[in-house]
């Protein structure tokens, strides 16, 4: 079992856009590699889903998704392919990109850009929208054609990089940053008793239609889910953000106001700094799709606070990501489940 | 009166815990068997007379279009998010209460007189704020918190036969819920009352995985469409013409069988009732009817003027109409 910086690290280097998660598989077997008393398994959705059993009969599963926002192949254009995004990518961050194109072949290139020498005059002031932008392999069409087809996924590319004060910058921190924060959970559980079965959930498909969490939850149909995803940290523009080292816990219609009272007692007692995230509608995470499922399913929602979200840079800092983690295995150990059932009252 | 209670009675979308309780308490001597589900629906179930009967599900939804707290300015003022659909030319100088403590507020925008090239601008809910007389940040945190939630602060009134209130949507169709559950019937009854419709039909999907149910019955409060407006639109459903019957919306469209014997039982009964112009709004319906391998569903609707609003007028004689169908039904229902 890897430290976290050491599973964040592994975590996002490993590719996976929406629909190909199945790639990160190894990257998970490899942080868990030792660890007793597992099993990793890959579900036929793409979702990758950690079980460890407990010394409880209750059921807790955490979600997060690990699918990561990427560009997808949309014509050969000549010597150049054309793409557009898979989940959301700014164009404004695109232009003079390194990234990676996995056809047949693994393939690097650039997102080209035209030399201001080359610009005529007030061109620099349009905003360039997908249509607009090509990749360039440096490879002529003829071998384009052999290699690429229209559908091939393509990633930017972005080293993990560790700067100041426990920050780290990389690309899909949304959402592995949540996915290192809940395995990291089985760092801080050693040593506590009265675990119930665990289900650390790697969701496929987030980004586009949350289908991967839809469909494990009802295959394991827990007593408490506890969604984690990113949310907004405070930068320059990003007022309404939250503190870098808080973590956002969500409050609002897809989270059972009962466990949210019950994870706030426990972060005050423990002195873990939160702030509250007011969430009435869609929330635009998997507690949208898992707290619907089957019957209902009892669900809280925390978010890990990221700089430059959906950009190929995100930025983190580690020890917030080990505060959610030290928190939920408080959690995981104290819950009563007796108080957040159905209620039967004649 | 019951329905001046479920009008003012708290309950926005996800925070519908007082609405519950008290359902809860006045069905409660009523039915064979009662629970609340995960989701915080209110489930109830009372068996028929009949010994071969089928399973009516009646729905209705508890909660209330409102508001969330979102942050606190430094100079006390709250910041507020919709839950729920909410016009946001509609807000602007309304009363709220907000939260468990019903702190009163009103929505503030600056005064005409300082608009200048914003007077012709509708302000998003980002520009306006809640004002509960605090100063400062410390003061306002002493009485509110972030993630409180916030309704219209609207007082219930009768003049005749035209109540006036809060939250007719969806409110009404509890109170006829709770009307009709009095009763026994030749069918089997679940009642249900939903949580969190204003805010995508999400109580609705999960409570019908658990309800056996042969036929649904919807039962809302609709927006009657007989106020002033232009010519080419449709000006019906009207107050005061009878209960409204769904033909379509954009959540489903009725199952053909159960829509004629429901005709054919209104006229039996000289029940007075209309249509609803189709393919507008959407229901709890919409959820049920796909439910597991489908529900035979249909949606009864009070029209009601200026739903989704602080406030709205309904016609009680519309609401008796409604109760008199359901009932009827649950009796005739095979």
């Amino acid at each position: 079992m890897k430290e976290l910086k050491e599973i964040l690290k592994i975590l996002t280097e490993s590719i996976g856009p929406s629909g190909m998660e199945e790639k990160s598989f190894e990257s998970v077997k490899k942080i868990l590699e030792g660890e007793e008393n597992i099993t990793i398994s890959l579900d036929k959705m793409g979702n990758i889903i950690i079980f460890r059993k407990g010394d409880r009969k209750e059921k807790i599963a955490f979600f997060t998704h690990n699918d990561e926002i990427g560009l997808i192949v949309t014509k050969i254009d000549g010597d150049y392919l054309r793409f557009t995004s898979v989940g959301g990518y700014d164009e404004k961050v695109l232009l003079g990109q390194e990234v990676t194109v996995y056809g047949e072949k693994v393939v690097s290139g650039i997102i080209g850009a035209t030399p201001p020498h080359l610009q005529k005059a007030g061109e620099s002031d349009k905003l360039l929208k997908y249509e607009d932008l090509y990749v360039d392999l440096a490879m002529k069409n003829k071998e384009l054609e052999k290699y690429f087809k229209i559908g091939d996924r393509i990633i930017l590319k972005s080293e993990f990089t560790e700067l100041k004060n426990d920050f780290v910058c990389c690309k899909s921190i949304d959402n592995r940053g949540s996915a290192a924060a809940i395995i990291n959970i089985l760092n801080h559980i050693k040593n506590l008793k009265n675990i119930p079965d665990l289900y650390f959930v790697l969701n496929a498909q987030e980004e586009t239609t949350m289908v991967g969490s839809l469909t494990s939850c009802y295959s394991i149909n827990p007593d408490i889910a506890v969604v984690v995803d990113v949310t907004f940290a405070k930068q320059p523009g990003v007022e309404s953000g939250i503190s870098y080292d808080s973590i956002g816990i969500g409050r609002g219609s897809h989270i059972c106001s009962d466990l949210y009272d019950y994870i706030t007692e426990i972060a005050k007692r423990e002195n873990i700094k939160y702030e509250i995230e007011a969430v009435p509608q869609h929330s635009g995470t998997d507690a949208y799709a898992v707290q619907t499922a089957r019957g209902g399913i009892k669900t809280i929602l925390l978010s890990l606070p990221i700089k430059n979200m959906h950009s190929p840079r995100e930025i983190v800092n580690v020890k917030t990501i080990d505060k959610i983690s030290k928190l939920l295995s408080l959690f995981v150990s104290e819950v009563e489940f007796e108080k957040y059932g159905e209620k039967i009252i004649k | 009166m019951i329905l001046k209670n479920l009008s003012e009675i708290f309950g926005p979308s996800g925070n519908e815990c007082e609405i519950r309780d008290f359902i809860v308490e006045t069905i409660k001597d009523h039915v064979d068997s009662l629970k609340i589900d995960k989701m915080g629906n209110i489930i109830a179930f009372k068996k028929g007379k009949n010994k071969n009967s089928k399973k009516v599900l009646l729905g209705a939804h508890m909660d209330e279009v409102g508001f969330m707290i979102k942050s606190i300015e430094e100079n006390g003022m709250l910041r507020f998010l919709p839950a729920g659909s909410i016009d946001k030319r509609v807000v602007i100088g309304k009363n709220v209460l907000i939260g468990k403590e019903k702190v009163k507020g009103v929505i503030c925008y600056k005064p005409i007189h300082l608009q200048r090239k914003d007077y012709n601008n509708i302000p998003d809910f980002d520009s306006l704020v809640i004002d509960i007389g605090s100063t400062e940040k410390k003061d306002a945190e002493k009485y509110v918190s972030v993630g409180d939630y916030a309704v219209f602060d609207t007082k219930f009134e009768k003049k005749g036969n035209i109540i006036k209130g809060k939250s007719f949507d969806d409110r009404l169709g509890c109170a006829a819920i709770i009307e009709i559950l009095k009763e026994r019937y030749e069918n089997d009854l679940f009642g249900a009352f939903f949580v969190q419709e204003e805010v995508g039909l999400r109580g609705s999907k999960a409570a019908v995985f658990n309800i056996p149910a042969d036929y649904a019955i919807v039962l809302e409060g609709t927006s009657a469409a007989d106020m002033p407006h232009s010519k080419d639109e449709p000006d019906y459903p009207k107050m005061g013409d009878g209960v409204v019957i769904t033909i379509s919306d954009r959540s489903f469209f009725v199952h053909k069988d159960l829509f004629n014997e429901t005709v054919s039982c209104a006229k039996e009964n000289k029940i007075k009732y209309q249509f609803k112009q189709p393919m507008v709004g959407g229901t709890d319906g919409g959820e049920i009817h796909k439910s597991k391998e489908g529900v035979k569903t249909i949606v009864f609707a009070v029209p009601s003027r200026y739903i989704h609003s602080p406030v709205s007028y309904a016609d009680l004689r519309d609401y008796r109409s409604m109760v008199d169908l359901t009932k009827k039904l649950l009796n005739k229902l095979k």
